[in-house]
């Protein structure tokens, strides 16, 4: 199924969210000293960001994907509580207080300086015992008029997830016939009964498995205990491994992570339940639906702090690696400025010559280096920019019935070699391709060019191989990965034939 | 008895009649006691949970609380933000017996906040906004300044860096203060002493001494010899120095160049947290009672001792000192 076709049903689902809200506090600041009274450091807090947390995260993700969320839980008359309460419906998130209290909700602190987390701190404003209970057949009156039909739990232990919520929970469900999906967390484990999807993290997964006194050495075998624990679909995220799905009966099936540059792991996991939410409610296969998450979590770590995902940033499936590339050979272009500047310039000089000397240029190379030297020697024959005279050029990799003819009755090897035997002379301009500097033909018809009185000049890369030895000028681009280093080639040579053309259009009457 | 410690016990004895009034940048100090639960989940740090916190008056608003628990009528004038913190400091200050008058903006209150997890402290944050005061701001607080002034004996100025104490505010101090002939007596930061013409008197620490100097004579080097750093600082800034230099005591040296060092009494420091304050405070108490400027560095000398024997930092009370006073022999320490 396509990207676009998944995302574009997210609009119409509607999922309700309940468990652990918190406010999430961020603090940005300056380290620059030390405290005079003990050798730790001095943060300077420049900016603060305060996002709703926990549940409230999940239900902000949903809403950043197009969906609707419904937000139910424990909300008090605190300054806390009514900063969630006044942000939520702005997002397009349904806000249902089950009773109005002293609740106060917790907070959670995370302390950024130069880009980096240096603490993370939580203050549990209530005592658990002091939270109120809530009443056994929670009656959701106003939910029941919204067409919901996942249900999302998240447990993070901080008091409002308890065994009397998680019974109500499953007669909710199964009354409304609701699919649910347990951001699970491994101290509850024994409260869990059977649900559509279990998440949880690595460390969590085997954490869940030795509280249930079963030997888990692996998150595999913590994952398969879990299930069968569960009898539910369970799946286990693994930062930078990717994630792993334990569906039925089937066997574990694991996704690999996006390679993306990390800003920090924040809000993941959030991010990866909303997607599965989505999914789950509108009847996406599990496996599917977890590529997606995966893929929204690559995302969101590549973003600092807590962050959400939209819908286009999800269609844009190969965006990060595209950039990722074009910046590749932008840097490697770079460093060949500064390191080659010198043989280019030579390389430049000599053309010039071999042209004013009325000689002629031969080029050859194999796979992409016999492109681009047919290439060079297009450009140089017919027209590059400027109206000018012809050059004299030809490439010996442009003929194959020569060259199946010679590497027939010769080898291979001998390919360019031949050609090099029957046409170069003395001062003429001989160019090869090769990106590792080490192919057969190329370097035999160097070595025959040279014998032969003619100039040379090797396009290569990092590596070299024989060109040092073999040519004239070698134009070595500082890379060892093939694409990169023709890439750069074509670059030279289209430098060297504008600069060419100029040098003759300038002494044309 | 001698008359040393009885002319000492007599000042402290006058610091109910003494009104002092403290202007300077209010500092709220948390502390944040907190459990270590284990490694964040997204991140190599600790995660920690906060059981509990606490908080202290810092700052300009510690150096008030000082001088009230010597027993010196005390008014405070500041500025706090419209948040939390400063409604604890409002609180805080009131419960010390301070009268008030704070400046309320939308910047946030200054505040430090150590967090602690079993016994070691872990990172402080600092959180503050350091514009100077507005013209309108400066216009609001004159009237209330005046008034104060016209009350107390001296004006004492504590300078965190913090923005208060800075351009249009200092003009407006001095001028209010040289009207009603008040002496200024003040802790200012080595960087923004060029603010000021008519200090009576400061109390640097030894770093802040070597800076001032060498903001004052660029290039030249620092004398080696504390008297004689206090001595030409003194000269050159034509005012009071008392230059304290924590386990080595202090150094007084008068605008004139007469000078005295006094050796520190605390041979066992626990905390030198808020110990400058305590000085300052003492000072200030004892000047603001005409005492000569030796004698009141004596007794500051004498109350840094007792604030640097507890932990953290601690506002010296009257009666110890008087006690402390008590103890010593007829020839002096």
């Amino acid at each position: 199924m396509f990207v676009q076709d998944i995302v574009d049903q997210f609009a119409s689902q509607s999922i309700l969210v309940t468990g652990d809200t918190y406010l999430d506090r961020e603090l940005y600041g300056k380290v620059t000293r030390l405290s005079p009274e003990a050798p730790v450091p001095v943060v300077k807090i420049n900016s603060r960001r305060t996002v709703p947390g926990g549940a409230a995260n999940v239900a902000k993700n949903i809403s950043s994907l197009g969906g609707n969320a419904v937000l139910f839980g424990l909300f008090g008359d605190d300054p806390l509580s009514q900063e969630i309460a006044r942000e939520l419906p702005q997002e397009n998130i349904k806000l249902l207080n089950l009773c109005p209290s002293n609740y106060r909700l917790p907070e959670k602190y995370r302390i950024f300086a130069a880009n980096q987390q240096l603490l993370q701190m939580f203050h549990r404003t209530m005592d658990p015992a002091e939270i109120p209970s809530l009443p056994p057949e929670l009656e959701l009156k106003e939910a029941g008029e919204i067409q919901g039909k996942v249900l999302v739990l998240y447990d993070q232990g901080y008091g409002f997830v308890n065994q009397l919520l998680i019974e109500a929970l499953g007669h909710l469900t199964k009354a409304k016939e609701l699919k649910l999906i347990v951001d699970a967390n491994p101290n509850h484990i024994s409260w869990y009964g059977k649900a559509s999807l279990y998440t949880f993290n690595a460390d969590e997964s085997l954490q869940a498995a030795q509280i249930l006194g079963k030997s888990a050495r692996t998150v595999e075998e913590a994952g398969d205990v879990l299930r069968s624990q569960l009898d539910s679909d369970v799946l286990i995220t693994l930062g930078a491994g990717g994630m792993l799905i334990l569906e039925g009966t089937k066997p574990a099936q694991k996704i690999l992570a996006t390679r993306v540059p990390l800003a920090d792991r924040v809000g993941a996991g959030d991010s990866v339940t909303a997607v599965l939410a989505l999914c789950l409610a509108a009847g996406i296969p599990l496996i599917e639906a977890a590529e997606l998450a995966n893929k929204a979590a690559g995302i969101v770590v590549a973003k600092p702090g807590i962050a959400y995902v939209t819908p286009g940033e999800l269609m844009n499936l190969f965006h990060y690696e595209i950039s990722h590339l074009l910046m590749e050979s932008m840097s490697v272009k770079q460093r060949l400025l500064q390191e080659q500047l010198p043989a280019i310039e030579d390389l430049v000089k000599t053309i010039i010559h071999t042209y004013q000397n009325e000689k002629t240029v031969y080029s050859f190379g194999n796979g992409g280096s016999a492109a681009d030297a047919n290439h060079f020697i297009t450009e140089l024959v017919g027209r590059f920019q400027v109206e000018r005279k012809a050059f004299p050029a030809v490439s010996f990799s442009a003929n194959e019935i020569l060259m199946t003819s010679i590497a027939n009755d010769y080898g291979y090897e001998n390919t360019f070699a031949r050609q090099v035997d029957a046409f170069v002379k003395a001062g003429d301009l001989v160019v090869a391709f090769s990106t590792s500097g080490k192919s057969k033909n190329v370097v035999l018809a160097l070595e025959l060019a040279k014998t032969k009185g003619a100039r040379t000049v090797g396009f290569t890369g990092n590596t070299a191989g024989e060109f040092p030895r073999l040519c004239d000028i070698c134009i070595r681009v500082p890379s060892d990965n093939t694409p990169r280093i023709q890439e750069s080639h074509l670059a030279v040579v289209h430098i060297i034939c504008e600069l060419l053309e100029k040098e003759f259009a300038r002494h044309l009457s | 008895m001698s008359s040393l410690p009885q002319k000492l016990l007599r000042l402290v004895e006058a610091f109910p009649k003494a009104q002092v009034l403290v202007v300077g940048d209010l500092i709220l100090d948390t502390y944040l006691e907190c459990r270590a639960v284990g490694v964040a989940t997204e991140a190599p740090v600790p995660f920690l949970e906060i059981s509990g916190q606490t908080h202290a008056l810092g700052g300009a608003a510690n150096v008030a609380h000082n001088l009230a628990r010597l027993g010196v009528k005390t008014i405070l004038l500041g500025r706090i933000g419209i948040d939390r913190e400063g409604e604890i400091l409002h609180r805080l200050v009131e419960e010390a017996g301070i009268e008030f008058y704070p400046l309320g903006t939308e910047s946030p209150t200054s505040r430090k906040t150590r967090v602690q997890a079993s016994g070691h402290y872990y990172l402080r944050l600092d959180e503050e906004d350091t514009t100077p005061l507005e013209p309108h701001q400066i216009q609001a607080l004159s009237q209330t300044l005046s008034e104060a002034m016209k009350r107390s004996q001296l004006l004492l100025v504590s300078d965190y860096d913090k923005g208060v104490l800075k351009n249009g505010f200092v003009d407006c101090l001095e001028s209010i203060a040289e009207s009603r002939e008040l002496r200024i007596v003040g802790d200012v930061k080595p960087q923004n002493i060029r603010q000021w013409r008519s200090l009576h008197c400061i109390t640097p620490n030894l770093s802040e001494a070597k800076n001032l100097y060498s903001q004052l004579r660029p290039g030249s080097t620092c004398p080696s010899e504390n008297l004689e750093l206090a001595r030409e600082l003194g000269e050159m800034l034509s005012l009071n120095v008392v230059l304290t230099l924590a386990e080595k005591g202090m150094t007084v040296s008068t605008a004139a160049g007469v000078s005295q060092s006094f050796p520190a009494l605390c041979a066992a420091p626990k905390s030198v947290t808020g110990a400058g304050d305590t000085v300052l405070a003492t000072l200030a108490a004892a000047l603001s009672c005409k005492a000569d400027l030796f004698d009141a560095a004596l007794l500051a000398n004498l109350a840094a001792a007792l604030a640097v024997s507890h932990q953290g930092t601690y506002a010296v009370a009257a009666e110890e000192l008087s006690r402390v006073i008590q103890n010593l022999k007829t020839d002096g320490p």
